[in-house]
Formats: structure tokens, C-alpha cells, sequence
């Protein structure tokens, strides 16, 4: 997926507790892409990190809506 | 009666089966879409003039080509075309829930949205303006609280009136954007041409956005050349125009759809916080303190499981047994019949064997059920993913294979909480090898016959752990050879905690147990027939040993006894009646006018000894005290004792009839049963299974086993605990369970240690019983897994057996 901006350099794991982000885009194969979409992970979505202790599980909200992430999965979010 | 269908659909977690069950109630019925795994949920609703069916849809994010249940959702609605559909969505989370919504008007169905969990949506200060929701979907829209019941007559009248027509307004489709809905006409206009017939069913704007999306089944329905390419070409300007492929773009748009109805139609007022789903949720998926919560709670359902279900399990095993008895006194007494045997022993044997257990699986989908109502599932699949990840398989696997160690009926029924397809099959394949209860008379047979006391606890341990091992690298195999394929990438919804409907549960486990009644029974029904009729036929007719003569004998040396001991007390009687007086027959008593006061003494002081015998062994059982303990002596003093009293009345016939109580009738007693075994192993040996057992012996003798062994396995199919009944029964012990002294004796004589472990080994890797492969192919809805799992297993179980047993004849471990 292009980055169309500097800022979207960010992937979410390195996003701390608490922090808002917002979501750039996600470089992996459509299907993931669509799935995440469906679940509310779009360009423009506002994500607040909830947990994200290391190796713990990385736990975000999106609109009211908790998601449990992978590790694998939130290395390929990108946000800013 | 008006007939109306309806599909509801819906995010998971919206609230969709406890609407359902409002709806339906009992009136439900479960099965698999043909050719999937996928549940199919169907009910009856009846409402004023109308019969309303109601098919549940699988719980789906959105409708595209990428999952099963979605497949399956979005093929119900275009080829069963239901009148109304009802998309049920989460107040409290309504722009994620209105994304499948778009997708339905797309489709161009009648629609109706129920606003569930308006309760939870009013509380966080969320309020709604039905009116413009209704105008942008062009849907009723209907607040409903669906763990309360509240809202359903307004529901069932929405889709009433839109099933007539009623309901008039029509949305506007959603506009993509300029350039979007350009490329959309353009494919609209080819495929209308190219395509007519299937257009009018889909819809061809429908199937325009779809093809550029580049859905699998889309594409593969319009497999043209011409069409594809001209679809390609327009999406690969698209991507370059936007710098995304169109499916994003289109994602996109549509949450800009939604999000513009939203900030119309929606206020918010209430920012939300840190919520006690939150703070239960950083105790309980803690890095720390996650896994030990978790086989906290599992172990905590095991026990429930089988302390609650014991009780239960226990009055189902006498219903059985008194069922035998009456289904037995419809013959004379003593008679032999092949129906009554087949009654008996084949169906009610059988089948019963198989009922016993529904106690435990009912508790354990109890358990199942509150634990994923309540929302826990979900952290506990995500705690376990990490570890299951590892061995390639996914996190919900976990559950299924920890249920296995008690039963692997329940465990693979729990394998539906996996929606990878893949990690399905592998997770049932694998789950018999998790050491089941039924094997552990087995074992409780033969650690003991073979190995020293203080290695008891180690061989157990070390069966289960092989067990586990085996579990571990065959799912590895399968998974890297038969189903290779990546395993979903982890993202999951976690749905804030919350009280499981008391109906939902009842339900729940209602449906389950019909089901395990209907299904396995009958299949288990069939197949215990069979094995019957494999034991029991071909009868013999000529013996190698005269046990007529045999048994005669026997009778002419009781009857001697007897009738000295009547001489010595001065009797002269005929042996027969004597033994007859003896063995407790009033009438032969009351023909007697010879000598009339001595015998009926004889009579009293016998009733006499046993009752006070009998007091004895009761209070020991009530009471449950054990051998050696004070009481147990004191009791025993007590009868000394009261027998000596009785002695006191009249010595020497006490002494006569002690001699015949505790000699002379239990020496006859045992003679008799002895004969009675042998025969019975002859019988055995020349049944059809007996001679399937002989027929195995070079596939049974690389691993050690002889036939004897070959005919206890055939019958361990049926059921596990079979095994030890059915090598009592060849070594003509007669009925054996696991605590059998002569069982084991005997098995330590033709046997040695090594044979004994691989006999364990066997039983524990080769194929699970037969309702286990029944339940398998209920939920695979094939036969061909169900036979992979029977073979596969059993071949293993072959390598492997027969490789540890040439080794260890090879380095001569085990041997005396």
C-alpha cells in the first residue's frame, strides 16, 4: 500500500498505552487488508491503544470496539 | 398460514442467537450446510396469520469471498432468496456493525436493522434518530435489547410489513466517487451483455462491484475471458489513479458513508472509559497470572464435570440394568436366546454404554457455553494462541484437545468455535490421541500386572505425556503436509464481558444433547449390533472339552457332600431335596412330614447366620469402613459373637451348616463358573472375532500381541473400557473388571512388561471408539475424514507399537 505521507512511518506496535493514533494503512496481502477493513481498521480510522505490554497481548479500541491483535498482524499497521 | 423466511445476520457478537432463541425458542433445529462444517440454525416463529422460518446466518464482518461463513451467508441470501433479512447490529459499536450493512444494500435485499443492546448504547449516553438512520439505509430501524426480550413484537411487525411491501422506502445506492461509479457503469454495461442469466440473479451492479473488488466466487461465476480482462484492465487504472486497489478505495468509501449517516443520525455525548470489561481484562489476559487463570478454570470445569456428573451417570447405568432385568424376565429363567441376548448384551449393552455419558457432556457444554457467553473464550483463545502457534495450531485449539483427556466426543464437538477450516480438521485428527477416560482401565489393568509398585504413577504419567507428544507433532505433520496454509493471522474481537442469558444456556445445551442422543445412538446403535453378532456367532457345537460331563461330575460330587452332612445330623433325606431344602426352595421343605422339627431347624438357624452375615457386610459398605481399622475389628468381634449364640442353640447343627455355607456351596459355586468360562473362551475363540483375532495374528505378532489380544481390541472399538471386559472373558476369568486379581495373574504369565507397555501404546494411539468416529463424521459431514482419523490412527498406532517393541526385543528391556 503507498504511504502518502512522512508521518505514516509508524508501525502501530510502537505505539504506547493510552496513545491516539490514526491509521495510514496496512502493508500486507488484500485479504488481511479486507478483513481488517471489515473489522473497522480502514485509512482514517482513529485507534486508542489499550495494552501494550510486551509480549502481552496488544489490545486496541476502534470507535467502541475492542480488538485483540497478533504481534504480526500489528507490525503491519501503519499509523500517525 | 401466511409463510414468510427470514435470515438474520449480523457482526459476531451482536446479540444475534439470543434474538434467535427469543424468537424461535425451542422450536429449532441444528445441522451442517451441505458439504461445510458450518452450523445451519433454523427455527419457527409464529406470529398473528404468518409462520415465520427464521434461519440463523454465521456471524460475519462483511460479505467477501475470504471466509467460509461469509461464502455461506451471502449464498443463502442470493440463492434462497429470503424475504427479509434482519441485520442485527451493536448499538454501542454501530459504524463497525453498519460496514456489512452497505454490503446488504448493495445487494439490493429487503432489509430490516434491529439496534440491539440499545440498553447498553442509552447508558454510555448514545442516542439515535431512528428516522434518519432508516432514510440513509433504507431500512426499518428497531431498538431492541435482546438478553431482555425487549423490542421483538416491534421487530417481527417491521418484518412483516416489509415482507408485504408494506415498507416503502428505498435507499439510494451508495456512491462511490466519480471515477468509481464510472468504471462500475462501464462493467455493469459488459457483463449485462455478456452475462444476462446470471445478472438478473445477482444483480449486476452487484456483481460490477464485486468483480472489481476481484472476489474469488464473483470471478469465478463470470469466468469469461473477455469479461476478466476488461475488469482488470479498468482496476489496474484505479490502483494507479489512487495509489490503492479498488477494494480499498471502495472500503473506504463506504465507512464514509456510514460515518456521514453517523454524525447525522448519531450523538454521542459520553466519552468512554477505562470499562470493568477493562479492568477484568488486565487480571485476567496477564502475562503473569493469564495461564494459570486459565488452567484454573478448566480444571474447575473438569471437576464439575465429572463430580456433578457422577450421580447422574450412576442412575442412568441402573436404568440400563433394569431395563436388562425386565427385558430377561420375559424368559423363562436360565434360558439361552439369541434375541434375548441380542437385547441384552448387543443393544441395550451397547447403546447404554454410550447414554452413560450424557451427564458429562451435557455439564461440560454448560461449562463451554457460560465460559463463551460470558465472553472469557475470547481471552482465553488469545492467551493460548502463543503457545498453540508453535505447534502450528491455532489458539481455540487448545480447548477442544484439553476436553479430549476426559472425553473425545465433547472435545471434538468443541472444534466448532474454530473457524479456520484447516485448524479444524487438524484439531479433530489429533484430538483422540489426548489420552480419553474410557482408556484408563486399561491401564489401571495392566501397569499393575506388569510393573512394580513405585513405577505405577511414573508409567501412567508417561503414557499421558506420550500421549500429548504425539498429539503435538502429528498436528505439526498434518499441518505442514495435508493442510499446508498459513494460519489466520490473529485479530479478534473481544466483546466486553457480559451475563450469559440463563435461556441461551438451556437451549444451548438442550440442542447438544438431542443431538449426541440421536446421532451417535444410532450409529452406535448399528455398530453394536454388529459386534454382538461378532462375539457371539458362529456357536460352537461340538466342544473340545465334555462340559456336560464336566458339569455333571460336579453336581454328583455337591450331592454326595450334602447328603453326608445329612447323615450326619441323622437325616434321611434324598441328597437332591436335602441340597434343595439347603439352597432356600420352601415348597420342597413343606413336602417333608419326616423329621419335620430337626429341619426346620436346620432352616431357621441357616436364615439366621445369613442375616447376621449380612447385617455385618452392609454396615461395612454403608458405613464404607475399610479393613483393619478398629471398627472393622469391632465388627467383626460383633459377629463372632451374635454366631456364637446361635451355635449356642444347637452345636452340631450349627456346625453342619456352617460347613455347607462357607464350604461346600461356594467350593460348588466356583466349579460351576469355572466350567462356565471355559466354555465361554472356547466360544469366544470360535466367534467371528475370535477368528478375526487368529486371522490378525502376523499383523499383531511384530508388536507382541497374540490373538487373544486381537479379540480384545475388536471389541475395544465398541468402547475402550471393553478391552479389559473382553480379555477377562479370553483368558476365562469370566466377567472382569480392572481390579481383577486372576486377570492380571494370568496375564503375567503369557506376557512380559514390554508386551504390557505395548499394549498401552496401542490402546492409546490407534483409532478412538466408534462413537467417537461417529461424532467425527457428524461434524466433518463426511466419511472420508472419519476414515482417515479410523486408519490413520490405527496405522500409527502399528508403527509406532510394533517399532518399540522390536527395539525393545532387540535390547531386551522388560524381559524377565
Amino acid at each position: 500500500m503507498k504511504m502518502q505521507n512522512e508521518k505514516c512511518q509508524i508501525p502501530l506496535t510502537m505505539v504506547g498505552e493510552g496513545e491516539r493514533v490514526k491509521l495510514c494503512g496496512v502493508n500486507a496481502g488484500r485479504c488481511l487488508q479486507c478483513r481488517l477493513a471489515s473489522m473497522g481498521l480502514v485509512a482514517g480510522a482513529e485507534i486508542q491503544v489499550v495494552r501494550n505490554s510486551f509480549r502481552g497481548p496488544f489490545v486496541v479500541k476502534v470507535g467502541n470496539c475492542r480488538l485483540i491483535l497478533g504481534r504480526g498482524v500489528t507490525h503491519k499497521i501503519m499509523v500517525e | 398460514m401466511k409463510k414468510i423466511t427470514v435470515a438474520l445476520a449480523g457482526n459476531p457478537n451482536s446479540g444475534k442467537t439470543t434474538i434467535f432463541n427469543n424468537l424461535t425458542g425451542t422450536r429449532q433445529h441444528v445441522g451442517n450446510y451441505p458439504g461445510v462444517t458450518v452450523e445451519k440454525k433454523e427455527g419457527v416463529c409464529r406470529y398473528q396469520e404468518y409462520e415465520i422460518k427464521i434461519v440463523d446466518l454465521p456471524g460475519t464482518y462483511s460479505l467477501t469471498a475470504y471466509s467460509t461463513e461469509e461464502i455461506i451467508a451471502r449464498n443463502f441470501i442470493i440463492e434462497e432468496k429470503p424475504d427479509v433479512i434482519v441485520d442485527i447490529l451493536d448499538a454501542s459499536n454501530l459504524q463497525r456493525n453498519l460496514y456489512l450493512t452497505t454490503q446488504f444494500m448493495e445487494l439490493g435485499v429487503p432489509l430490516v436493522l434491529a439496534l440491539n443492546m440499545a440498553d447498553v448504547a442509552k447508558a454510555r449516553g448514545i442516542k439515535f434518530d431512528l428516522e434518519k438512520l432508516s432514510h440513509f439505509f433504507g431500512a426499518p430501524v428497531i431498538p431492541t435489547v435482546g438478553n431482555r426480550g425487549k423490542g421483538m413484537d416491534e421487530l417481527l411487525e417491521a418484518i412483516i410489513a416489509v415482507a408485504t411491501g408494506k415498507f416503502k422506502k428505498k435507499h439510494m445506492p451508495i456512491n462511490y466517487g466519480k471515477e468509481l461509479e464510472n468504471e462500475i457503469n462501464n462493467i455493469e454495461k459488459i457483463i449485462s451483455e455478456k452475462k444476462k442469466n446470471e445478472c438478473r440473479k445477482y444483480g449486476a451492479r452487484w456483481v460490477a462491484i464485486k468483480l472489481l473488488e476481484n472476489d474469488e466466487e464473483v470471478r469465478r461465476l463470470f469466468n469469461s475471458q473477455e469479461v476478466l480482462s476488461e475488469v482488470d484492465e479498468r482496476a489496474r487504472r484505479l490502483e494507479k489513479l489512487f495509489g490503492d486497489p479498488p477494494e480499498i478505495i471502495l472500503a473506504d468509501r463506504r465507512y464514509g458513508f456510514i460515518s456521514g449517516a453517523c454524525q447525522e443520525a448519531v450523538r454521542s455525548t459520553v466519552e468512554s472509559r477505562y470499562t470493568m470489561s477493562d479492568r477484568i481484562d488486565s487480571i485476567v489476559t496477564n502475562r503473569v497470572l493469564g495461564i494459570p487463570i486459565f488452567l484454573g478454570l478448566m480444571y474447575l470445569v473438569f471437576q464439575l464435570t465429572f463430580t456433578l456428573g457422577d450421580p447422574p451417570m450412576g442412575w442412568i447405568e441402573n436404568l440400563f440394568g433394569w431395563l436388562s432385568e425386565i427385558v430377561a424376565s420375559w424368559w423363562p429363567a436360565g434360558s439361552e436366546s439369541a434375541l434375548k441376548s441380542l437385547l441384552i448384551d448387543g443393544i441395550i449393552g451397547g447403546v447404554g454404554g454410550v447414554v452413560v455419558f450424557l451427564p458429562n457432556i451435557l455439564l461440560l457444554f454448560l461449562a463451554i457455553a457460560v465460559l463463551e457467553d460470558s465472553g472469557y473464550m475470547a481471552r482465553a483463545a488469545f492467551i493460548m494462541d502463543r503457545v498453540m502457534h508453535k505447534i502450528g495450531l491455532h489458539g481455540k485449539s487448545f480447548i477442544p484437545m484439553l476436553i479430549g483427556f476426559g472425553c473425545s466426543i465433547p472435545a471434538i464437538m468443541a472444534t466448532r468455535t474454530l473457524e479456520n477450516e484447516k485448524d479444524r480438521l487438524t484439531t479433530i485428527l489429533v484430538t483422540p490421541l489426548m489420552s480419553c477416560g474410557a482408556r484408563l482401565p486399561i491401564y489401571a489393568l495392566i501397569i499393575p500386572a506388569f510393573f512394580p509398585t513405585k513405577l505405577y504413577g511414573p508409567m501412567l504419567w508417561t503414557i499421558y505425556v506420550v500421549g500429548i507428544l504425539m498429539a503435538i507433532i502429528m498436528a505439526k505433520v498434518i499441518r505442514s503436509t495435508l493442510f499446508k496454509g498459513a494460519s489466520t493471522p490473529f485479530v479478534m474481537e473481544l466483546p466486553p464481558y457480559r451475563l450469559p442469558t440463563l435461556r441461551g444456556i438451556l437451549i444451548h445445551v438442550w440442542e447438544r444433547s438431542w443431538l449426541y442422543l440421536k446421532k451417535a445412538g444410532t450409529i452406535i446403535l448399528a455398530i453394536s449390533i454388529v459386534l454382538w453378532a461378532a462375539t457371539n456367532y458362529p456357536k460352537k457345537s461340538v466342544y473340545e472339552h465334555d462340559y456336560g460331563k464336566m458339569l455333571s461330575s460336579i453336581e454328583t460330587e455337591y450331592l454326595n457332600r450334602v447328603g453326608s452332612l445329612g447323615e450326619k445330623l441323622g437325616v434321611t433325606l434324598d441328597p437332591q431335596v436335602m441340597a434343595a431344602i439347603l439352597e432356600g426352595d420352601k415348597d420342597a421343605l413343606g413336602e417333608i412330614s419326616t423329621r419335620k422339627n430337626l429341619l426346620d431347624e436346620i432352616v431357621r438357624m441357616e436364615s439366621l447366620i445369613q442375616e447376621a452375615k449380612k447385617q455385618f457386610m452392609t454396615t461395612i459398605e454403608v458405613q464404607g469402613i475399610e479393613e483393619g481399622t478398629a471398627e472393622y475389628r469391632s465388627l467383626q468381634d460383633q459377629l463372632a459373637n451374635t454366631l456364637e449364640k446361635i451355635k449356642g442353640n444347637n452345636p452340631k447343627v450349627y456346625d453342619a451348616v456352617i460347613a455347607y455355607l462357607e464350604e461346600i456351596k461356594p467350593q460348588y459355586e466356583e466349579r460351576l463358573m469355572e466350567i462356565e468360562n471355559q466354555k465361554k473362551a472356547e466360544e469366544l475363540a470360535y466367534s467371528l472375532a475370535g477368528r478375526i483375532g487368529h486371522l490378525l495374528e502376523p499383523i499383531l505378532r511384530p508388536m507382541g500381541f497374540d490373538w487373544r489380544i486381537g479379540t480384545a481390541l475388536i471389541g475395544a472399538f465398541a468402547a475402550k473400557e471393553v478391552f479389559v471386559a473382553q480379555m477377562g472373558i479370553v483368558y476365562s476369568v469370566g466377567e472382569a473388571d480392572e481390579e481383577s486379581e486372576t486377570l492380571r495373574k494370568r496375564l503375567q504369565a503369557s506376557y512380559n512388561p514390554l508386551i504390557g507397555f505395548c499394549i498401552m501404546l496401542f490402546c492409546l494411539i490407534s483409532a478412538p471408539c466408534m462413537a467417537t468416529i461417529a461424532i467425527t463424521r457428524r461434524e466433518t459431514n463426511s466419511w472420508k475424514w472419519a476414515m482417515v482419523q479410523l486408519v490413520g490412527l490405527t496405522v500409527l498406532a502399528w508403527i509406532i507399537t510394533a517399532s518399540v517393541y522390536q527395539i525393545g526385543s532387540i535390547l531386551e528391556i522388560g524381559f524377565k
